[in-house]
């Protein structure tokens, strides 16, 4: 699926993968430019990864709901439920190391 | 007699620059740093510009960055996997099962020892990336303004790779060239003008600490740390009046170099700075400015700014070597 920009609307189905890594992030917020290299990074060597991202500045909703205190905020979502969690930018060593964990 | 003697020494009791030591006669040699990484850095960055054009195509033999789709078969249960895809190199899965998957092809079958169990693996598909060259119309496409060929977004991300490493390391080099500047320079610098700078900050210190509910001749220790490294108002004072003379002898400094190059400070940048200040302690920018930015203090400021401007720029120039 590589990266998807989510809508209040089609985000529950987004989560609904085998493995999903979704990132919320705020538009005004230069550590989340950052963490977005590393996940496109990350797109170009895993292609068949799901990564959704969330815009916080335009869909406030989704932010208030899963309680996304700052930006960058990362899920891991295995079958629809959230396995793993993670505040800041995370460096590429780390997020393979969680995909590994959980989708391997 | 009187007026004879004090004619023109109030002009020339004016802080001001007499002689100026060339910031182009600091030696930097000590400051040299190669620039062995800005190529990965570059190409790194280049396969960014190359990625909407990256395709994926079927077959040929597994290599190193290529997805293999594969079936595992093991006792060990969490490598049964009817179908996985694995980007091979980068260690999702044991490395004996990687290391066994380079070489094989579409269709092929093989065991392998790992994790405490043998693990059968059969390869169902190849994915091979083709990453083109970097060519002109993919740089027009980011959008970068002046930059639309290959070479100039090259010159562009070696200019950023140095930016970045200067903004790492080149504080010490910064610091060098305007201790010695400033040093070397003579300067008559009056104390009413010293005095301004040290309560200019201060009022800026004041109006951050208002904003935050705070009294800033009341601060604690505690309320100092992680904000201010001084402990107490008054090392607050003596921080400020040892950095004022340094902030004096730069804004003379900057003035200089500024009026060299035709550069001039307006009332628009002035009322842009005040408002940006102004909203970030929730003050008006006419408040603001009437607290602790007075014009003659935004103009000392830009020119302190200058002057840190054109030295870095002179010393990214002379520091960084191409080996």
């Amino acid at each position: 699926m590589a990266i998807h920009y989510a809508t209040e609307q089609d985000f529950d189905t987004l989560l609904q993968g085998e493995f999903v890594i979704v990132d919320f992030f705020s538009t005004t917020c230069v550590p989340c430019k950052l963490f977005s290299k590393i996940l496109e990074d990350l797109e170009m060597d895993m292609p068949f990864l799901d990564i959704v991202k969330v815009n916080t500045t335009e869909y406030p909703g989704l932010g208030e709901r899963f309680e996304i205190r700052a930006v960058p905020t990362v899920h891991f979502y295995k079958e629809g439920k959230m396995v793993d969690s993670h505040l800041g930018v995370m460096p590429m060593e780390e997020l393979l190391d969680v995909i590994r964990k959980y989708a391997y | 007699m009187k007026e004879e003697i004090f004619k023109g020494r109030e002009e020339r009791m004016r802080s001001r620059l007499i002689t100026e030591f060339p910031y182009q006669s600091v030696d930097l040699q000590a400051f040299k740093r190669t620039c062995q990484a800005a190529p990965k850095y570059v190409q790194k960055e280049m396969l960014r510009a190359v990625k909407p054009y990256i395709t994926w195509s079927e077959g040929g033999s597994i290599t190193e960055g290529d997805v293999a789709v594969c079936r595992l078969k093991s006792s060990v249960a969490r490598y049964n996997r009817d179908q996985v895809r694995v980007t091979v190199g980068l260690k999702m899965l044991p490395a004996p099962i990687e290391e066994a998957l380079v070489g094989r092809e579409a269709g092929d079958y093989f065991e392998v020892q790992a994790e405490g169990g043998v693990v059968s693996v059969t390869v169902f598909e190849v994915q091979k990336k083709m990453v083109p060259e970097p060519a002109d119309f993919m740089i027009e496409a980011l959008g970068i303004p002046g930059i639309a060929t290959v070479e100039a977004y090259r010159a562009h991300l070696f200019s950023e790779w140095k930016n970045e490493d200067f903004l790492k390391h080149g504080y010490e080099a910064l610091e060098h060239l305007i201790t010695q500047v400033v040093s070397n320079s003579e300067l008559l610098i009056r104390e009413e003008d010293w005095q301004a700078h040290v309560d200019w900050e201060l009022g800026r210190v004041q109006c951050i600490a208002k904003a935050e509910g705070l009294i800033l001749e009341q601060m604690t220790e505690k309320e100092f740390a992680g904000r201010i490294p001084v402990k107490t108002y008054d090392g607050l004072v003596a921080l400020l009046q040892k950095g004022a003379w340094r902030g004096c002898a730069l804004g003379l400094l900057g003035k200089a170099l500024a009026e060299r190059d035709g550069y001039k400070v307006n009332e628009d940048q002035y009322q842009t700075y005040l408002k940006e200040r102004a909203q970030a302690v929730s003050m008006t920018w006419e408040a603001y400015g009437e607290a602790c930015c007075p014009y003659e203090c935004f103009e000392d400021i830009m020119y302190q700014h200058y002057f840190h401007q054109k030295a870095e720029e002179y010393i990214k120039q002379m520091i960084y070597t191409e080996e």
